[in-house]
């Protein structure tokens, strides 16, 4: 049973680390801001929701306490970091940062009533 | 593993995790690729190009040091540090949402009649310009007919002196 759970922690942990760092290669390599969000958002939520989902089976199974911090913090981290992801990639369009050169579907641009035009200085 | 216990503190204060070979690797493991990660963020808060990468990216550096916590909180077995785990994540959240308010309207609070986007602006100034011209035409218009009036008046002054 303890091999179990520790096999189990150290799983969690190593796949939350792996998350962020996924979200760590696609920030650095991505071309654009639109797909530097995508990167982000999915990679630092599964990664955060692995750490703490680790710590609270971690101290539940030390003794240590039942750690409700963390389940909270999975909760509201589960709720509000695509929230937060999907403002600011929102307030970027409505911004004029441009869109990557590839991109091959804009089906905001025909909600969006000004003409999108890049520039230099955004 | 003496430089690593220099750097990232002393996990043997944890008697809990003297035993548990695998799970005290995997978390200098972890450790290790989670401060990779707060440098790539970094690296990404200095050169992005736009203010929406630089936002995203330091909401990233907020996670990543949430995340190092944890590994820190697991190293030392004590839960303490997991409020403020809570307290960064509802800072995080809070922070994003108004640099989102910053970065489309210009402002937080009160976000009218207040114009930050370029195009805009641009078309608010040519329609400006049009008024402008418009009015100008209008007042060289008036001009004329009053000088017209004026010489019409005069000849028929003059007719009637004659």
């Amino acid at each position: 049973m303890s091999l179990i759970l520790e096999i189990l922690v150290s799983f969690l942990v190593l796949a939350g680390a792996l998350f962020l760092l996924g979200g760590a290669v696609g920030i650095l390599r991505f071309p654009d801001t639109y797909c530097r969000m995508h990167a982000l958002g999915k990679g630092t939520t599964m990664g955060i929701i692995c750490f703490m989902l680790a710590a609270f089976i971690y101290f539940a199974w030390s003794g240590v306490a039942i750690c409700v911090q963390s389940l909270l913090a999975l909760l509201f981290i589960a709720i509000s970091s695509p929230v937060g992801g999907h403002m600011i990639s929102k307030a970027a369009y409505h911004y004029g940062v441009p869109l990557w050169k590839g991109s091959v579907r804009d089906d905001l641009q025909e909600d969006c009533e000004f003409i999108r035009e890049d520039k230099a200085d955004y | 593993m003496s430089w690593f216990s220099v750097l990232a503190g002393e996990a043997t204060d944890n008697p809990f995790l003297e035993n548990l070979n695998i799970l005290s690797v995997c978390l200098d493991i972890a450790m290790v690729i989670c401060a990779f990660n707060f440098l790539a963020f970094l690296f990404r808060v200095l050169r992005g190009p736009s203010l929406a990468d630089r936002a995203i990216a330091m909401d990233s550096c907020s996670t990543a040091v949430m995340a190092l916590i944890v590994i820190y909180s697991m190293r030392q077995g004590t839960d303490l540090y997991m409020s403020c785990v809570l307290v960064i994540a509802i800072l995080g959240f809070i922070g994003m949402v108004s640099l989102s308010k910053y970065i489309q309207s210009g402002n937080i609070v009160n976000n009218t009649n207040i114009i930050l986007n370029v195009t805009e602006a641009e078309d608010l100034k040519e329609e400006a310009d049009a008024a402008q011209v418009l009015q100008e035409k209008a007042e060289q218009a008036i001009q004329k007919t009053a000088e017209k009036n004026l010489r019409n008046m005069r000849k028929q002054l003059n007719r009637k002196k004659k």
